[in-house]
């Protein structure tokens, strides 16, 4: 390196670290602003790229070292090369890998001038059966000769014992990189799938498995037409002693059937989920998640939604594929298809439009808070393009095939599969463990087994951690996530699974009741996003964004959240993922902060788009119910009650739809209900709701005190008190007051104003122990009183009346309505206000004298307005008037 | 085994001459220990850096009596070493690979993909380039790469804090990337 380049570098370091120490939202500012030579800015242009690409190989804590170890290792120069094996001369070495290496031989008995590939298995792979065995095993899959499988040409073995095998040398792709390559339309992936198919069905009559389909092992050659590689080999090699381990340990997680995990011997149906799990990958660009149970399966087409690829074949899924893929892949091996061939017949009828024969999945949807994806860093449509630029000359691919199968399947992924594995000897025989169990028995394991290893901790814990919050195990969820947390920092690498712990462990504070905390957790998660290099675009990064939102609401700051909102239904289509789960979840947290900001009808606008939304991605989701529950109380804060009441009737059928009917969420919304019919049909129905409602949810929470309760309670004492049945209002205030005090101090915050029912009751009975109540509960605002709730009203002047009394004098302001216009036991309440207004601001405001006769004239005043020394002058002028 | 020790100390004590001898030491111990690893035949062995490198240090120093700054030159020498040890093995290799005439399809060579390593001889340069722009980053990378160190520990040994040591990190990640272009 010359001298003017090592400066230049040296001051692109420099201004690089300077950039690394700021913010990421300062970054862009300060770069802008920096000033530098052309040559320093075009070197820390590249130094500010490096940042975003992922480089597994130094990132994360691969130990590279053993790769370049190996590769040196590998053949002690000449030992190899020129070797004979029957009738084939070693030329070198193609690749090595998980079940051997593989070498580029050429025949050499003149028979015919012919380069294959010879495969040289360990020593250890024959079989119990030995020699013998292997022979008999190689001469059946040396008979299945067809188009699309890559056949056995020839194997032996070696005078060492080592087994041999010879085939044919294959120029081609591996399936999903074509697939992505050359983005064919889903009729064109079925097709080329088909050919796969045809190869599978033609072993079957041969009655050879593959046990191995994936991918990785179907390759498309330059004639665009399938090959497939490695039939039967699985059984030749694991054909070895039992001794060895169970056989699932070299099983690909997410291709291989649930049942091969049990040790089960493979059969057609192992192949047939093979054969789905792959139609799967290429029409919603992942693998389909190893169902751990009859209906856990999710349909590929929601799969599909989430993924570039797989949104190109979304209305083909949801049109019938997602059938034909579940039944491929059908937990149970008998749902399956039966034979190659009826999967092959269903395809065909599909693309010619008739009907098919697999029967729609049963509905069982678990409710789901998160989308959780994370993408692997490996470009692999690159590799294409990348080796045919180097002008390799015919890229072999099986080659590269051995290659990734050294790439093993990391032991992260073995145990997420033992741990769902009935042969598992903690569990009892024959019994499913439920899932809380088997998570925290995993917990447990996780952390005893990969102790020493701090990432696969991390993602095992992280995972656990997820499924104990989402079934509610806080306690349990906190101390997995916690330790998973711990562990990721350790390993100190910012990766995305980092980030969906923090986030997760945010949201669980927020479920024990603290959203601040859970906000600084989730802003912490973004950070590491960042440094991640996570893209803005990212479902994580859109997730962390919609659960800042909904905790900015929760603090109360609405502009923030409507801001934060909006970002992410941006970025939402920007990543074209509009049919995306959390698209609801953003509209509704946007539409709640306009509400909060007063602007009901553009919140009634996003609302509908919510609800409409969440019908046409999963209209029975939980998340409807809540919606419909929002929906109505916005209609009848808009003043449409009729709307409001039939939204609120389509929120309840869909709370008990899914919950039940005694269930708190349920409850809750018939609870919004009840106190919304004041307004509808009066307070007598309302108390009468209440009445109905408050048993059920002694049944729903239990007979501890709660909020709920208490609020529900305060609710039936106000109806009553309006509804004129005073005793039966002053009784279920009291119920509510004595469950409030009973409650846990952290709890109380809610019920507070229970406080002011009860000091207002009882000031209206002239209780001296209303004093200590009204002092209790402070009401939001004592201005305007006409306009605020009855409750704060008479508060407000209950409380300004008993300073009164003690030679204190605060009006609370008003603009009082006309006496005439003021009726029921409103009429005590202004008339109180007058007579403050006269006390306080001597001699009172113009008509004071006029207001108190006409609102005292004619009746008897209550005890606590009469017994008043104020109101002498009302009561004498009444009287005075008889 | 006990002189490993004196010699880490009197570098620390400021003579910059023992580190030399510390470094031939180590060198020729991970030698003889990766030779032993790596003359099986079965590809599946793995050698894993950290266990040669903390068997070297085993070895070689007298663990209680060395503290973290001795620990820190110990390791950034065995790095070095194990950076040496492998960049002359695989120099041998491609001389015998060009000699021989033979065109062997080298495991690194034909992908492009980024999550495997580029070529050990491609790192070997890109790090004396990176050397010539900040001789503390290459040391970073190398104790990282071919000591197997993660942050923490590497935090732990320079008596930083891991922020500070994540973003000394990112500047020699960066560096190296770019000089291996």
């Amino acid at each position: 390196m010359d001298v003017a380049d090592r400066d230049a570098w040296r001051a692109a370091d420099r201004l690089f670290a300077e950039l690394l120490d700021l913010d990421p939202a300062r970054q862009a500012d300060r770069l802008a602003g920096m000033e530098m030579a052309d040559d320093v800015r075009a070197c820390l242009n590249i130094l500010l790229a490096s940042v975003e690409q992922p480089h597994a190989w130094l990132d994360d804590g691969v130990d590279a070292v053993s790769a370049w170890a190996q590769a040196t290792a590998a053949e002690p120069p000449g030992t190899l090369r020129g070797r004979r094996l029957g009738s084939w001369e070693i030329e070198g070495e193609l690749g090595r890998g998980g079940m051997g290496v593989v070498y580029r031989v050429r025949r050499i008995d003149g028979v015919a001038n012919q380069v294959a590939a010879l495969k040289l298995l360990g020593i250890d792979s024959l079989g119990r059966e030995g020699a013998a065995g292997f022979r008999r095993e190689t001469d059946i899959l040396a008979r299945i000769v067809h188009p699309h499988v890559v056949g056995l040409l020839d194997a032996g073995i070696a005078e060492d014992g080592t087994p041999w095998l010879v085939m044919p040398l294959v120029d081609g792709v591996h399936i999903e990189v074509w697939c992505d390559r050359h983005a064919p339309g889903t009729r064109e992936v079925v097709t080329l799938f088909l050919q796969v198919a045809a190869a599978v069905a033609a072993a079957h009559r041969n009655l050879v498995i593959h046990r191995d389909l994936k991918p990785s092992n179907v390759l498309v050659d330059r004639d665009g037409q399938v090959r497939l590689l490695d039939f039967g080999i699985a059984r030749l090699v694991s054909g070895a002693a039992p001794a060895t381990g169970p056989q699932w340990r070299a099983l690909t997680p997410g291709y291989a059937a649930p049942e091969q995990f049990n040790d089960a011997p493979p059969t057609t149906a192992t192949d047939i989920h093979g054969l789905g799990a792959l139609l799967h990958r290429l029409l919603t660009g992942q693998p389909p998640r190893v169902a751990t149970g009859p209906h856990d399966a999710p349909e590929p087409s929601r799969v599909a939604a989430t993924d570039a690829t797989g949104t190109r074949h979304l209305r083909a899924l949801r049109d019938d594929l997602d059938r034909v893929l579940l039944k491929a892949l059908a937990f149970d091996p008998g749902q399956r298809y039966g034979t190659a061939d009826e999967l092959i017949d269903d395809l065909r009828r599909w693309l010619a439009g008739r009907p098919l024969l697999a029967t729609p999945p049963k509905r069982g949807y678990r409710l789901r808070k998160f989308v959780s994806r994370h993408r692997v860093g490996v470009a692999a449509a690159a590799v294409f393009v990348v080796t045919l630029a180097a002008g390799v000359a015919g890229t072999l691919w099986q080659a590269r095939q051995a290659r990734l199968q050294a790439v093993h399947a990391t032991a992260m992924k073995d145990f997420v599969l033992d741990l769902f594995a009935a042969a598992n000897p903690d569990f009892t025989e024959g019994q499913d463990p439920p899932a809380s169990q088997l998570l925290k028995s995993g917990a447990s394991r996780v952390r005893g087994e990969f102790a020493a290893r701090p990432l696969v901790l991390a993602e095992m814990l992280g995972m656990i951690g997820r499924a104990q919050l989402e079934r509610g195990s806080l306690v349990d969820a906190e101390s997995s996530l916690d330790q998973a947390i711990e562990a990721f920092a350790r390993n100190a690498v910012p990766t995305a699974k980092w980030v969906v712990a923090v986030a997760d462990r945010g949201m669980l504070a927020y479920e024990r009741g603290d959203p601040a905390e859970a906000l600084r957790r989730l802003q912490e998660a973004e950070r590491i996003g960042l440094a991640a290099g996570l893209a803005s675009t990212d479902a994580e990064r859109i997730h962390l964004l919609v659960r800042m939102a909904e905790m900015q609401v929760e603090l109360d700051r609405s502009a923030i959240a409507e801001q934060l909102a909006r970002s992410a239904l941006q970025r939402i289509d920007l990543a074209g993922a509009r049919e995306a789960p959390i698209r609801p979840d953003a509209l509704v947290v946007l539409a709640t902060s306009l509400q909060y900001q007063g602007r009901r009808e553009a919140a009634l606008a996003v609302l509908l788009e919510a609800e409409d939304a969440q019908q046409r991605i999963a209209p029975n989701h939980p998340k409807m119910a809540v919606i419909l529950n929002d929906l109505g109380l916005l209609l009848h804060r808009l003043g449409r009650h009729g709307e409001a009441e039939s939204t609120l009737q389509r929120a309840i059928e869909r709370h008990q739809a899914i919950y039940g009917l005694v269930h708190p969420q349920t409850l809750h919304v018939m609870a919004n209900r009840a106190s919304l019919l004041r307004t509808w049909r009066g307070p007598a129905a309302s108390a009468r709701e209440y009445e109905r409602l408050l048993p059920m949810v002694e049944q729903a929470l239990g007979s501890a005190p709660h909020s709920q309760r208490v609020n529900m309670l305060g609710q039936l004492a106000v109806a009553r008190d309006e509804a004129g049945e005073r005793d039966a209002a002053l009784q279920a205030a009291h119920a509510a007051w004595a469950m409030h005090e009973a409650l846990p101090a952290e709890q109380r915050s809610r019920t507070e104003w229970v406080a002011g029912i009860l000091g207002v009751m009882l000031f209206e009975r002239d209780d001296p122990a209303a004093a200590d109540l009204l002092a209790a509960y402070v009401p939001p605002t004592c201005e305007g009183l006409e306009a605020r709730s009855s409750l704060t009203r008479h508060v407000c002047i209950a409380r300004a009346w008993l300073a009164g009394n003690a030679g204190e004098c605060a009006l609370p302001p008003a603009a009082p309505p006309p006496p005439a216009d003021v009726v029921g036991t409103e009429r005590d309440w202004w008339l109180a206000w007058w007579l403050l207004a006269g006390r306080c601001t001597g001699g009172g405001p113009a008509g004071a004298d006029a207001a108190v006769s006409a609102l005292a004239e004619g009746r008897e005043l209550p005890p606590w307005l009469a017994a008043s020394r104020w109101s002498a002058g009302a009561h004498g002028d009444a009287a005075a008037k008889r | 085994m006990g002189d490993i020790t004196e010699l880490l100390r009197s570098v620390r004590a400021g003579d910059p001459r023992s580190l030399d001898v510390v470094f031939a030491r180590v060198y020729s111990t991970l030698r003889k220990l990766a030779a032993a690893r790596l003359s099986r035949q079965s590809g599946e062995t793995t050698l894993g850096a950290t266990a040669l490198v903390h068997e070297a240090y085993l070895k070689l120093c007298d663990a209680n009596r060395l503290d973290l700054v001795d620990r820190h030159h110990f390791f950034a020498c065995a790095a070095r070493a194990m950076r040496q040890i492998l960049v002359d093995r695989a120099r041998a290799r491609a001389a015998l690979k060009r000699g021989a005439g033979i065109d062997l399809v080298s495991l690194m060579n034909v992908d492009g993909v980024v999550s495997r390593p580029p070529e050990l001889l491609d790192i070997d340069a890109a790090l004396d380039a990176v050397d010539a722009v900040d001789p503390v980053l290459r040391e970073l990378v190398e104790m990282r790469v071919f000591a197997g160190m993660t942050l923490e520990e590497l935090a732990e040994s320079r008596g930083q804090s891991l922020r500070t040591v994540n973003r000394h990190w990112q500047r020699a990640r960066a560096m190296l990337l770019a000089q291996l272009g």
